[in-house]
């Protein structure tokens, strides 16, 4: 017990070290890795003004750039937002836009980014298939970083 | 009806019970700060959210004593005329119905979500302007709610010299909280190496463990309001009161056997003896002179009746049928 208690502290550091170079959060379902292999993202999209338009759109065009990032391209899946939702739950989507909010009933069931952007209540999200932490965190960089952009397109005002 | 004499405790206990008393006070905040820390990086792990609901009852033994300690030092009264010590039963049978309650519904979560195939998602945070993995902040938070177990080594021993069975129980919960601890650590680091179903694996673990200690809790606390036989309050084995007292009185010149019946009243005993006399004269001075002698014997000895007998020969049963 007590040469746990002594070596407990830098075991955990060293152990934290050991995963953060392991590349941990990893997913599950092997997202981001298929996408580097296959150079294609497959992102659901449904069509609601101002965040997202027939056209694509100012988060779309989030998807895309974090696409170029990857050296991909990417692959649109126009629908509604319950198919879309029903098809990131069985993986067969990475991502979806649509101006969803944080409050969304399907949230829990999905990997939601945090959100991105306030307008008056509501604070929007992206959704991200359930579980594959590392896609989330990369799309979760991007999406930061195109926050203010965004925000500037469709008013309101970005988060952090 | 005539109430048993008041109950104080000796001064080094006296010291000893403030130091429990502080010690309560400093669980009860930590275990505060673990929990609103938790839930601040909860996210969708089942494993984080079973120990989460884990530190929130173990709660219950810290405040079960801290709010019955003053309670059982009320004085025995024509109302309560054994006193008020088993005021802390109460608050501890509802905690084990706790325990056992969430520990089941818990298993039956983690065994859903495993059957569903449900990936826990774990994001990002913002800590200092900086986005982390909230993996990370959750191993910190559960390393940080680790620490409860040395507090609960210090309450062992203490509880073994007060007497105190909430006291023994909060000891071992504390000392639970850290397997709880690396339980959920398991779960969590499971999913950074995407093995998503570690996280509902450890949470029904963790489950299973809170659901075992709600059924060990509830026995214990069944078995005082039935009087069991007193037992150390570790539970390891019989109190050597009651045989004391017993060799005590059959040692006495005047006593040719002798027997005893006593109840654990929570900190204090009490009790009947039945004494076989060699010779019955001055039976009276005789017999109050032993109570003084049987209590003198043991701090917690608070009243015991003597009882002359012809023999300890079985007292015959009440109602039986067929006589």
């Amino acid at each position: 017990m007590s040469v746990c208690r002594l070596a407990g502290w830098p075991c955990l550091a060293v152990a934290v070290f050991v995963l953060a170079a392991c590349g941990v959060p990893r997913d599950p379902e092997n997202s981001l890795e298929r996408i580097r292999q296959t150079g294609v993202i497959r992102a659901g999209i449904s069509a609601r003004e101002p965040f997202t338009t027939a056209a694509g759109g100012p988060e779309a065009e989030v998807i895309t750039a974090f696409a170029q990032s990857l050296g991909a391209r990417v692959e649109w899946h126009h629908a509604s937002e319950s198919t879309l939702f029903e098809a990131l739950e069985k993986f067969e989507l990475d991502v979806a836009v649509g101006g969803f909010t944080d409050d969304n009933p399907w949230g829990p069931k999905l990997g939601l980014t945090r959100p991105y952007l306030e307008i008056g209540n509501k604070k929007h999200v992206m959704a991200v298939a359930p579980g594959e932490n590392r896609l989330l965190l990369e799309i979760e960089r991007v999406l930061r970083a195109h926050a203010p952009a965004v925000a500037a397109r469709v008013g309101g005002k970005p988060m952090s | 009806m005539r109430p048993v004499p008041s109950f104080y405790l000796p001064p080094d206990r006296m010291r000893l019970l403030a130091r429990a008393t502080r010690i309560e006070w400093i669980t009860v905040g930590y275990l505060l700060s673990v929990i609103g820390l938790m839930y601040l990086v909860m996210g969708s792990s089942q494993s984080m959210r079973t120990a989460w609901i884990e530190d929130m009852l173990s709660l219950v033994p810290p405040i079960a004593f801290l709010i019955a300690t003053p309670i059982t030092r009320r004085r025995p009264s024509e109302e309560f005329p054994f006193g008020h010590h088993r005021a802390t039963s109460v608050a501890f049978f509802a905690g084990a119905v706790a325990l056992c309650a969430m520990g089941g519904i818990l298993l039956v979560e983690s065994i859903h979500k495993l059957i569903l195939r449900e990936h826990p998602t774990i994001g990002a945070i913002n800590i200092l302007g900086r986005d982390i993995w909230l993996g990370w902040a959750m191993l910190a938070v559960l390393a940080y709610g680790c620490l409860p177990v040395l507090l609960g080594r210090l309450k062992t021993p203490l509880a073994r010299s007060l007497h105190d069975h909430v006291l023994h129980v909060d000891a071992d919960m504390n000392r639970a909280d850290w397997l709880t601890a690396v339980g959920a650590a398991v779960g969590v680091a499971g999913v950074g190496f995407g093995l998503w179903w570690l996280d509902a694996v450890a949470a029904g673990v963790i489950a299973a463990d809170i659901t075992w200690d709600g059924f060990k809790n509830l026995r214990q606390v069944m078995a005082d309001m039935l009087d069991e036989a007193p037992q150390l309050v570790d539970g390891s084995a019989r109190e050597g009161l009651p045989e004391r007292v017993r060799a005590y009185l059959k040692d006495l010149p005047w006593v040719a056997d002798a027997d005893v019946r006593l109840r654990d009243c929570g900190h204090t005993f009490i009790g009947e003896a039945f004494v076989v006399p060699t010779d019955a004269r001055e039976l009276i001075p005789r017999i109050q002179d032993a109570v003084e002698g049987a209590r003198r014997l043991d701090w917690r000895m608070l009243d015991l009746t003597i009882m002359p007998v012809e023999s300890l020969n079985p007292v015959p049963p009440k109602n039986a049928p067929g006589e």
